[in-house]
C-alpha cells in the first residue's frame, strides 16, 4: 500500500480532473515545461512534510504530519486571465473541500496561501495561480501506509 | 551615415528571400503592405509563482521604419492569415523598427 501522502496527492489528482476550466489537464509533480496544449491546466505537488509525536509509546504511537500540498493553475489567454485563474482557484477549492476520498484521509485541509503571478512574453500572456494546501493527516510512526485521521 | 542604405533594406527584407508581406493597420487608420522578416522563436517562460515554466514563442516582424513611422501598442498586423496585434515598438534608429507580436 502507498504511503499516505501519495494517497493524498492522487485523491486530490483526481478530486480535481475533470474541472470546467482544467478538464483533464492535471498533472502530478510534472517537471517539464507545460506546452500550450496542457494549457488550462494544473500541477499537483507534495513537496514538503513536517511531522510530530501525537503521543508517546512504541514503534506504533501516533505522528501528526503537516503536508504542504501545492496546486498551481495555469493559463495563456490574451483577455481575461486573472478572472481565468480566479475560476481555477473556485472550482479547486470546491472540489477539495467537496470530496468525500480526501476528507477521508485526512484530519484537516485548508487553503493557506495563493499567490498570482504574470508573464507577458510570449504569444499570449501567461499566468499562475499557486494554492498552498495545509493538510494535516496522523498515521502510526511505522504504518505510513495507513491513515489514522 | 547610415549603416544601411534604403537599398540594402529593401533588399533585405523584400519577399524574394526572407521577407514576408504583412497586412499592418494602425489603430484608426487603413490597412497597407509592409515587408518585413518575421520570427517566432521559441522560449520556456519562468513565472514568479508555480513550479513549472509554460513554452512559448514570441512573435516579431522586424520592417523599415518608414513603413511603420506612427508604429503603437495596439496597430494590428496580418501576417500569412494569422492576427497579431502589436505590443512592443523597437526602432533601432537606424531605420529599422521591429515590432513585438501578440496573437489577437
Amino acid at each position: 500500500m502507498a504511503h499516505v501522502r501519495q494517497q493524498i496527492r492522487e485523491a486530490i489528482g483526481t478530486a480535481c480532473t475533470g474541472l470546467s476550466t482544467t478538464g483533464a489537464r492535471v498533472y502530478q509533480a510534472r517537471v517539464y515545461p507545460l506546452a500550450t496544449a496542457n494549457l488550462p491546466g494544473l500541477a499537483i505537488y507534495t513537496n514538503s512534510e513536517t511531522s510530530e509525536e501525537a503521543e508517546v509509546g512504541g514503534a506504533s504511537r501516533l505522528l501528526m504530519r503537516l503536508l504542504e500540498v501545492k496546486i498551481d493553475g495555469y493559463s495563456k489567454k490574451t483577455s481575461g486571465l486573472d478572472d481565468e485563474l480566479d475560476a481555477i482557484c473556485t472550482e479547486v477549492e470546491v472540489a477539495l473541500m467537496d470530496n468525500a476520498t480526501v476528507q477521508a484521509l485526512v484530519a484537516n485541509l485548508y487553503i493557506s496561501e495563493t499567490s498570482i503571478s504574470f508573464a507577458n512574453e510570449g504569444d499570449r500572456p501567461i499566468g499562475c495561480a499557486s494554492m498552498s494546501w495545509n493538510c494535516v493527516y496522523y498515521t502510526e510512526a511505522n504504518n505510513p501506509q495507513t491513515s489514522k485521521s | 551615415m547610415a549603416v544601411e542604405s534604403v537599398d540594402d533594406r529593401a533588399n533585405f527584407l523584400g519577399t524574394s528571400d526572407f521577407g514576408l508581406a504583412g497586412t499592418y493597420t494602425p489603430s484608426g487608420g487603413s490597412a497597407s503592405t509592409v515587408n518585413g522578416i518575421f520570427d517566432k522563436p521559441s522560449s520556456s517562460i519562468p513565472l514568479d509563482s508555480g513550479e513549472l515554466d509554460v513554452d512559448s514563442n514570441t512573435p516579431t516582424f522586424l520592417c523599415e521604419t518608414s513603413d511603420v513611422s506612427s508604429a503603437a501598442s495596439g496597430d494590428t498586423i496580418s501576417i500569412s492569415a494569422v492576427g497579431y496585434t502589436v505590443v512592443g515598438v523597437q526602432a533601432d534608429g537606424q531605420g529599422m523598427t521591429n515590432l513585438v507580436l501578440e496573437l489577437t
